[in-house]
């Protein structure tokens, strides 16, 4: 199924850097898991969560661009 | 010409289709942005954007800062115009030097940038970095650069100033008035209540929103009094009596709240019967309010201010214990501030409805700042880090621009200390104007691409800049700035105009990238969340106490000076800064801790300041030389139990100090009591007639309010659940 989804996107004639949109969906997802974590009271496990949420978006990002965009 | 504060009758009384106040702004602001594009190029200027900037910059609505803002933008950019020539001339042709010499430059801007003239060096740090690496862009045309940028902030300025005063001119001396009047209003109130409380016919006091809407009114007169000075005669030439009444009603907040604060002391005392004169000043100062609201008016006066007597009634006073004496003493000397220091408002306030300029020497003295040795304004730690957070990202954005040169290539050194600048303003926003340019920079982008292309000819231009500015303007006002300045930054502007698809998304990357860098370098300074900050904050002011009650005696040498210099400015600052991060503080993520709980919190700690304060000014006092020789073993031993208890809230805001600390604490003024008897008995003084005596009971007031103050914060600090502050969370 993954291997429909085009390693580029075009908007408007535009090619965008696969790496780009992982990055802008890592940042997202980023996101959701820190509001989560926050919402269940485990943040407090980190031990400094400003660096939990880059390596989130990391992670996040080199696994869409590993499993889902192929950046 | 309408005034500010009329804008609603005024509305009222309109015809169907007139025009709303808040859409003659928008027009005004929009009229002034095209006419302003016009001239910049129609002459060929070097870069329109400029001018436009410092219109969207300064035109206010409404309150209308506008014409002083755009005085404290010219004398920045005049500012930044000279030390960034002088740079470039000390520095030719060698970047690491040129960097070097800007650093200490804009290290001084950024640390001056508070109180009420900081846009002032906000604007001389960020167009100095400006000019300094314009080099790069324009070899050789840095005179150039720094003239047409000068210039067009000018006639920016100049722009908005004609089309302001004529077109639906607004003013603010209304909305001072009104402010005055309101002001006059919430202090009378605050006295009411404060006598109530004193007299212990009301356990409440005033209200935290009297209390809160009295310190907004202080600022807003403040702020207003220059502003409508910018503006109008009326107001120009009686300056001084506007702002000695300021200073009175800034004085009477402060007095007004350490008699509330302290009230607790005085609950066992029937004050009346101590300070048989206490109705009588209370109904005197309720009448000086309602004579100073008349004669703001315009109306002629109609009562002179009464003497009113404070004295002590013996018979009243002897049941009473010496530290209740104290409380007394300490009491009365602050009712005897507040009559005072409404007099002088009183006074003022005739001066300014007779046009009567207060003389320079004659003026009421205003609320000094501290100074340290040889007259030194002691060092300010919170701007000391906004300086070192401004260089440091000064450097990084250089050294990016210098070895990566990613897109923005030299942008990189203007735009990010830039928005460090910002970000240190406020830094308590940190991350809020950063996020709203994320937005605005968004809607640049749809505007470059969808429409600007598509026009020819500055009619069609000017439409679409009016529009623009209007629809901001009118529709978000509260984010108006972010989206003009974003919007002429991402359109740029000029007589030959070219569309680049690259260059927009590599503009539009570049300021991403900018603004995550800078946000990323805020955490240098710690974290941005509020209950963070707000624990440092405790554990700082508990450091200045310690220090300052360890260090009582007066330093002699400079260094001495200096220390104590900081720290009683860290005591006086700080639970200002305090309450404005408290506000920040999500009530929702930490339910165990309410506003209410934060406030009372704050209020300890507001206590605890005044209270130090006092002890330091009544130091060098004769009845200190009792203290200290004849009590001199028990005041000694009082104050290492102080210590003690202000060094363990310095490392643990909510150590308790515990049982016996807190027995000592109070118990140790029963034994000290017993002392002070003794001694007075020994020498058959007649202690209250005695202005000596007087001194002293107030001095022992003040020890014994230290105690007191320790005690009441330990009681808020119990109720605070701190764990839930200190856990860890995502931003």
């Amino acid at each position: 199924m993954f291997d429909l989804i085009p390693n580029e996107f075009a908007i408007g004639g535009v090619y965008l850097p696969p790496l780009l949109v992982c990055g802008v969906f890592g940042l997202i997802l980023a996101t959701a898991t820190a509001n989560l974590l926050n919402k269940y009271r485990l943040a407090r496990y980190f031990f400094y969560p400003p660096l939990v949420f880059v390596a989130f978006a990391v992670i996040y990002t080199v696994l869409i661009g590993t499993f889902i965009i192929r950046a | 010409m309408e005034s500010a504060t009329t804008a609603g009758s005024i509305e009222q009384a309109r015809p169907a289709f007139a025009l709303s106040g808040k859409a003659k702004e928008a027009i005004k602001v929009g009229l002034a942005i095209v006419v302003t594009y016009w001239l910049a190029l129609k002459f060929s200027w070097m870069s329109p954007t400029w001018a436009g900037i410092a219109v969207a910059v300064i035109s206010q609505p409404g309150e209308g800062q506008s014409l002083y803002k755009g005085l404290l933008r010219a004398i920045g950019t005049f500012l930044a115009f000279f030390s960034s020539l002088a740079l470039l001339a000390l520095f030719p042709q060698d970047r690491w030097m040129l960097f070097v010499g800007v650093s200490p430059v804009l290290g001084y801007f950024a640390y001056k940038m508070k109180g009420e003239n900081d846009y002032l060096w906000y604007v001389a740090g960020f167009v100095t970095v400006m000019i300094i690496t314009a080099g790069p862009q324009q070899p050789g045309h840095a005179f150039e650069f720094a003239a047409y940028r000068t210039m067009e902030t000018l006639i920016g300025i100049g722009v908005w100033a004609v089309i302001s005063s004529l077109l639906w001119p607004v003013t603010n001396l209304g909305a001072l008035k009104s402010a005055t009047d309101a002001l006059l209003d919430a202090q009378r109130q605050v006295a009411q209540h404060g006598f109530e409380l004193i007299s212990g016919r009301e356990g409440a006091g005033s209200p935290p929103e009297l209390l809160a809407q009295e310190a907004q009114l202080v600022a807003k007169v403040g702020s207003l009094i220059n502003v409508a000075a910018s503006e109008t005669y009326e107001v120009r030439t009686v300056r001084r009596s506007w702002l000695a009444l300021q200073q009175a009603s800034l004085k009477f907040m402060h007095t007004a709240n350490r008699l509330r604060l302290g009230a607790e002391d005085l609950e066992k005392i029937d004050m009346d019967a101590v300070l048989p004169g206490l109705a009588d000043l209370s109904a005197e100062l309720g009448a000086r309010f309602t004579e100073a609201r008349s004669l703001l008016t315009g109306k002629p006066s109609t009562r002179p201010c009464r003497d009113v007597s404070l004295e002590v009634d013996r018979q009243a006073i002897e049941p009473l214990d010496h530290f209740q004496r104290a409380a007394v003493a300490v009491a009365r000397t602050e009712l005897e501030q507040l009559d005072a220091q409404t007099r002088s408002m009183v006074d003022s306030v005739g001066d300014i409805a007779g046009g009567r300029q207060v003389v320079a020497g004659e003026a009421p003295q205003s609320a000094k700042p501290l100074r340290g040795p040889a007259g030194l304004r002691p060092i300010d730690r919170d701007q000391l880090v906004a300086a070192a957070f401004v260089v440091t990202s000064l450097w990084a954005s250089a050294l990016i621009w210098i070895y990566v040169n990613p897109p923005g290539h030299v942008a990189w050194v203007q735009f990010v200390p830039t928005l460090a600048l910002a970000a240190m303003r406020m830094p308590h926003v940190r991350f809020f104007p950063l996020r709203v340019f994320v937005y605005a920079y968004l809607v640049g982008v749809v505007v470059y691409v969808f429409i600007m292309p598509h026009l020819s000819g500055f009619v069609q231009l000017g439409a679409l800049l009016f529009l623009f500015t209007y629809l901001t303007d009118y529709y978000f006002a509260a984010g108006r700035m972010p989206l003009l300045l974003a919007m002429f930054i991402m359109l740029g502007i000029t007589n030959e105009q070219s569309y680049d698809f690259a260059g927009m998304a590599n503009n539009y990357l570049f300021t991403m990238m900018g603004i995550m860098m800078a946000f990323g370098l805020t955490y240098m300074i710690g974290s941005p969340r509020p209950e963070k900050t707000f624990l440092h904050q405790t554990q700082r002011f508990f450091r200045s106490c310690e220090f300052l009650v360890s260090h009582l005696d007066p330093p002699e040498s400079f260094v001495g000076q200096v220390r104590e210099a900081y720290y009683r400015n860290v005591l006086r600052t700080l639970p200002t800064k305090m309450g404005v991060w408290a506000k920040r503080i999500d009530a929702k993520a930490f339910p165990k801790n309410s506003p209410e709980q934060v406030a009372g919190l704050l209020e300890a700690l507001q206590l605890l300041a005044y209270r130090v304060d006092d002890l330091l000014d009544g130091r060098s006092s004769s009845a200190a030389k009792v203290l200290a020789g004849d009590l001199g073993d028990s005041v000694r031993e009082w104050r290492a139990v102080v210590d003690q208890a202000f060094h363990q809230w310095s490392e643990v805001p909510e150590a308790d100090p515990g049982p016996e600390l807190t027995e000592r604490l109070s118990g140790h003024s029963t034994a000290l009591n017993a002392r002070i008897e003794q001694l007075i008995n020994h020498s058959g003084r007649d202690e209250i007639s005695d202005a000596e005596g007087r001194s002293f009971y107030r001095l022992l007031g003040t020890y014994r309010g230290v105690a007191r103050a320790g005690l009441v914060y330990a009681k808020e600090a119990r109720a605070i659940d701190w764990a839930e502050w200190r856990e860890e969370r995502f931003e």
